[in-house]
């Protein structure tokens, strides 16, 4: 199989894109690093206040227009904007793994469910239709409207670099609002390529904005009073401590998407020839880093089965081959960066101290294709004796890591995955349909499968969270997006 | 009038979308997918309507034998 050509050449530097134009940032440069070859292949500015506040000003002077644009006019810009999103579907694929470090098939996964994004929104003649009812009372009608706010802020986070801004972003546009995207400054160059493919798409200037940053861009959002509300998708500490919380202080809506400790319980009736390929995406996709992604292994049987499903999951997982993305045999990346490897090999070694059985060690990566340096990659770790109290089956890691821990029966591994403070995305695996009811009907988890091991919502779908996993009312994608960036507002009328 | 045999519909592996793969009795088989247009010549099946990647995003998993 190919290695694949980096679509990313040289050094560029990034700018912001603010009322429809590529503008220079005065903030400081730092360096964009494909975590594969570590090698800085783009320069991100950290923008200044005055930059987001530029920004969010020019989407402000464009939302009067914008608003009073017609639904079918507005998704036009959609259509178009879905077009050449296909034409440069590949383009966009392989940036997304040049700057993160994920799979091309992980990425190109990535962009389907981005464009799906686009695709439901631009069903927002439909999607955005009030209701009404006659004779409320004697000659009086009341009727039901919804219309856009304002400016919105998009806060993406570093491991779905594409895909995250499209759950909101094209919701909020398409409904009449206008937006300020920020990227992670760990993989700005996926929302660069789709501002340049907005800016071609024919939306007004200011209506789409990007601007690059961390925090002062961050607060900068949440101070400014033009802003009505902010998507966000990151970890729980940044999501509920700073946004969630400083939204509500400033009266802004607000989408928090946060982290997660997801269970995947294994019933001794499953049908082990679909769940064990399961697992290792659940487990391994995204390299782990994915609040969707299996995390603790929860096996509820007898002895037998219980060594015989291990054995097999751990000679599975041995088999993975760890690569650079763009190798297009290659079925795990490199994590993000130095610092989130150290973190996980932190996790790792905390497993052992507290008496976890190193089943498989990740530490040190081995069979590398050579010319990469093992400076982000990890092999896939897998811990057993692992008691529900331990750190490692507690909190979220974010990496290639699995903890194995053994549940007597059913009631108790439900009670071991509701112990956790986060409810995103357990599973279970089963072919007893009472138990797969008795799981979704207990379970605290915003997304719930069933022998299914990522579950992520469709477009049309929110993406649901629960306990620390989501801050919030109403959640990205579908029908949910499309009430989250419009006001409900009521009309009586009566005709004298 | 030439007559189908079977339409098939494929998983695409490069667009992550499912085509249409029809096989007629006088000639080569068809491709009917939204996204032709942007794929053009790139499409693998075009080449090949039996096309399956190679690519498996994880390791086969192979149950060992009883005893």
């Amino acid at each position: 199989m190919a290695i694949l050509e980096e679509p990313i050449k040289g050094v560029p530097v990034i700018k912001n894109y603010i009322g429809g134009e590529w503008v220079e940032s005065k903030g400081e440069l730092v360096d964009v690093v494909n975590p594969a070859k570590y090698e800085t292949i783009a320069k991100v500015p950290i923008s200044t206040r005055e930059e987001i506040d530029a920004a969010v000003e020019a989407a402000q002077q464009a939302f009067p227009d914008w608003r009073r644009t017609t639904p079918l006019a507005r998704v036009r810009c959609l259509f178009r904007l879905k077009e050449l999103l296909e034409e440069q579907f590949e383009e966009c694929s392989r940036i997304q793994t040049q700057e993160h470090g994920k799979t091309i098939d992980e990425s190109r996964g990535e962009s389907r469910r981005g464009i799906e994004n686009v695709e439901v929104a631009t069903g927002i003649p439909s999607l955005m239709l009030g209701y009404n009812l006659e004779d409320i009372a004697s000659g009086i009608d009341e009727y039901l409207i919804r219309q856009p706010l304002g400016v919105f802020g998009i806060i993406g986070p570093f491991n779905f670099p594409f895909m995250i801004p499209l759950w909101s972003a094209p919701y909020a546009v398409a409904t009449g609002n206008t937006v300020v995207v920020k990227p992670s400054s760990e993989v700005p160059l996926s929302q660069r390529k789709i501002a340049e493919l907005v800016d071609e798409a024919g939306f007004p200037p200011g209506v789409y904005n990007l601007v690059n940053g961390g925090r002062t861009v961050v607060n900068g959002m949440l101070e400014h009073p033009d802003i009505k509300g902010i998507a966000f998708v990151g970890s729980t500490p940044t999501g509920r401590d700073v946004i969630y919380k400083r939204c509500g202080e400033t009266g802004k809506r607000v989408i928090a998407q946060c982290g997660a400790k997801n269970y995947m319980v294994i019933m001794p009736d499953c049908n082990v020839q679909r769940t064990i390929p399961a697992l290792m995406t659940s487990f391994f996709g995204n390299t782990g880093q994915r609040c969707l992604s299996g995390t603790v292994l929860c096996i509820v049987g007898d002895d037998a089965f219980y060594n015989r499903f291990l054995d097999d999951v751990v000679d599975t997982t041995s088999k993975i081959k760890v690569g650079y993305g763009l190798d297009e045999s290659t079925q795990m990346g490199p994590v993000r960066d130095v610092k989130k490897k150290e973190s996980i090999l932190g996790y790792i070694e905390d497993g052992i101290r507290a008496g976890a059985k190193l089943r498989l060690d990740g530490r040190k990566p081995t069979n590398l294709a050579s010319g990469y340096p093992d400076t982000c990659f990890l092999n896939p770790t897998i811990f057993e004796d692992v008691t529900p109290d331990m750190r490692i089956a507690q909190e979220e890691i974010f990496g290639p890591v699995m903890s194995v821990i053994r549940a007597k029966n059913l009631d108790e591994a439900i009670d071991m995955a509701n112990s956790t403070s986060f409810g995103n995305g357990h599973a279970i695996f089963t072919s007893n349909g009472k138990a797969a009811r008795q799981f979704q009907y207990n379970i605290i988890s915003g997304n719930v499968g069933i022998n299914v091991g990522i579950v992520a919502p469709m477009a049309f779908f929110p993406f649901s969270g629960m306990k620390d996993s989501f801050y919030g009312v109403l959640h990205t994608q579908g029908q949910e997006a499309v009430r989250f960036f419009t006001e409900s507002k009521v009309v009586i009328q009566r005709w004298l | 009038m030439p007559k189908l045999i079977k339409t098939r519909r494929v998983h695409c592996p490069l667009r992550h979308v499912n085509a249409f793969v029809s096989d007629w009795d006088d000639g080569p088989s068809t491709i009917k997918c939204g996204l032709s247009k942007a794929c053009g010549d790139s499409c693998p099946y075009l080449e090949n309507p039996n096309y399956k990647s190679e690519y498996k995003s994880a390791p086969e998993y192979k149950p060992k034998e009883e005893g």
